[in-house]
């Protein structure tokens, strides 16, 4: 079966399904601008280069495309539901990863245009977000406060108000 | 300095007795900050009887920590002294937008601006209760904020729905961070989107469904009144709020502070404090309560679902549903709202503590503290409409109104435990 050949920038090959690959929008639109007819015939693989994504992340990325391959998102066009839902456990248990493979994860979805996995993304980071204060948000993100009281004081009155709603 | 206060052992004194007149103390201010005077007097003078130094050790022992906690919760720059001058210097969107291209940085145990007096002195404190140290590591910045800005602002429009105090938290964290929460107007749309099309007005009451809604519901539709800018309209445009409860504190001094049948010759003044409770629901539900019980016990049960529809003194009671009505006053009365003429807000109760009355509340939406909350609603107009009453038919549409001399405005208080339906 003719397969999609995705190459990492690091230049490491990976043969997926046009199912699997077709999850990155990015992709799905290339074999449809490109290669229209891909799948119909024995015609030769064909190959994607994703020069911004490394190898261990794009076998991650794959992972989760492979996982979904079949799933027909119902809410795909509606941005709104697809944003307020709740993170699937599977999901979650994937994205179980330190900071840097969340942030190059989330990075590639973005790249790739695989909404669901952008949206699942955003979504952990957004809890770990959840109930912290300023200064568990500055542990958690190891940040120092650099405002001046100033700065901060005069921040905080012009927006604080619209937590409330 | 508070970190050699709270290493400093309590005052010599029988401990329970000790904690007791703290007890007291305690809830002395707790009712002073409600106002609830006669009885704030009360329990400082018991406190007072078993400590005469209890103001001062309350000062000493209790304040620090409590601002300790809040430093820990907020950071350096908490409870700081500000210069007016420079405060009202600053533009914030110009400020917001010079922090665009501003880089997070991490702590630097040996930078002493990074570890100010409060800082070391939780950690002076800490090391006494269990030797644990604060410093965090020498660790880069989390690589996560370096996700391009448009990330940030989903996962900002993520938090503002679900979280939005993290939402205003994460923003006042860092400079850049505050680039990411509230400089996008897609925050603030997002924002206008939550809050108004659930609002509920009165003009469009009755409007003619093959025409435009007088007040269109969709926000976007009136951007342009605000300058096509979103948190202009979030700061001009009054709305009502849902997920909290506003109250209104009354206080007012009677005669009869004497006892029933005291031979005392003097007559002293009492305080009578009471308290009106609202709260409101999408699209034109609310309730409201008129009671003596205080926001600590009336909060958790002011609920549209109550199903007795009524605040108990005693919450404990309420596993047991034989409540008794008759020993149960304080009831949650249900009623509707409606904007009008963009800030007035009219409430509609017909089924009320009178039962030939529909009573009509009218108030303006205002600003509290000078900030674009909208979070205080002032008293415009109380009056009550007869209704259709059986042996009293002439008096129907006849207007009763009351006075507004004692009415305190009312400010609206963040509940956590609220939500849009419950």
């Amino acid at each position: 079966m003719t397969k999609v050949i995705i190459i990492s920038s690091d230049d490491e090959r990976f043969p997926v399904d046009i199912e699997t690959a077709s999850k990155s929008l990015l992709i799905k639109n290339m074999i449809a601008d490109l290669k229209p007819d891909l799948g119909d015939g024995d015609d030769e693989d064909f190959e994607i280069p994703t020069p911004n994504v490394r190898a261990n992340v794009l076998s991650k990325v794959l992972e989760w495309c492979e996982h979904y391959k079949n799933t027909v998102f119902s809410d795909e066009d509606d941005e709104d539901a697809r944003k307020s839902g709740g993170i699937d456990s599977w999901d979650r248990n994937f994205l179980k990863v330190d900071q840097e493979m969340l942030y190059e994860i989330t990075l590639a979805a973005n790249y790739l245009n695989i909404r669901q996995l952008l949206d699942t993304g955003c979504k952990i980071i957004a809890e770990m977000i959840k109930h912290k204060s300023p200064e568990e948000l500055r542990k958690t993100f190891n940040i120092v406060n650099d405002f001046s009281p100033e700065e901060e004081a005069a921040i905080r009155k012009e927006n604080e108000w619209a937590e409330d709603r | 300095m508070e970190g050699s206060v709270l290493l400093k052992k309590p005052i010599e004194e029988p401990n329970d007795k000790h904690a007791e007149a703290l007890r007291l103390f305690d809830k002395a201010t707790e009712k002073e900050q409600h106002g609830l005077m006669s009885e704030a007097v009360t329990y400082y003078r018991q406190a007072f009887k078993l400590n005469p130094q209890i103001d001062k050790v309350y000062r000493e022992q209790k304040l620090p920590t409590t601002h300790a906690k809040l430093v820990k919760a907020h950071g350096k720059n908490f409870g700081r002294k500000v210069d007016p001058a420079k405060l009202k210097a600053i533009d914030v969107d110009t400020l917001l937008a010079s922090f665009a291209v501003d880089v997070p940085h991490a702590p630097d145990p040996s930078n002493p601006d990074h570890y100010d007096d409060e800082h070391v002195a939780i950690k002076f404190a800490n090391l006494g209760i269990d030797n644990h140290d604060e410093y965090p590591d020498v660790e880069p910045v989390s690589i996560l904020t370096k996700l391009p800005q448009e990330l940030w602002v989903r996962i900002m429009v993520l938090l503002i729905e679900i979280d939005p105090e993290a939402w205003f938290n994460f923003g006042i964290s860092c400079k850049k961070h505050a680039f990411y929460a509230f400089y996008s107007s897609q925050v603030w749309k997002k924002l206008c989107y939550l809050i108004y099309p659930t609002q509920s007005y009165e003009e469009n009451y009755n409007a003619n469904p093959k025409k435009p809604l007088p007040v269109p519901l969709n926000p976007a539709q009136l951007l342009s009144q605000y300058d096509q800018s979103w948190k202009k309209m979030i700061r001009n445009r009054p709305f009502i709020k849902y997920l909290g409860c506003y109250i209104s504190v009354v206080n007012y001094y009677s005669e009869g502070g004497r006892a029933e049948l005291s031979t005392n010759w003097n007559n002293p003044v009492r305080t009578i404090t009471y308290y009106r409770y609202l709260r409101f629901y999408p699209h034109g539900k609310c309730i409201m309560a008129l009671t003596r019980l205080e926001p600590t016990k009336v909060i958790p049960q002011f609920l549209k679902d109550n199903q007795h529809r009524r605040l108990l003194k005693n919450t404990e009671s309420r596993e047991n549903q034989n409540v008794d009505p008759a020993e149960e006053p304080h009831k949650i009365f249900h009623g509707t709202w409606g904007l009008c003429g963009g800030d007035m807000l009219h409430i509609e109760v017909n089924n009320g503590s009178v039962s030939y009355y529909d009573f009509h509340y009218r108030f303006q939406i205002k600003n509290l503290g000078g900030a674009p909350n909208h979070s205080k609603l002032s008293w415009i107009d109380f009056h009550a409409v007869w209704k259709q009453t059986p042996g009293h038919e002439d008096r129907e549409g006849e207007i009763v109104d009351f006075h507004l001399k004692n009415e305190k405005d009312f400010r609206f208080l963040k509940v956590r435990l609220y939500t849009v339906d419950n």
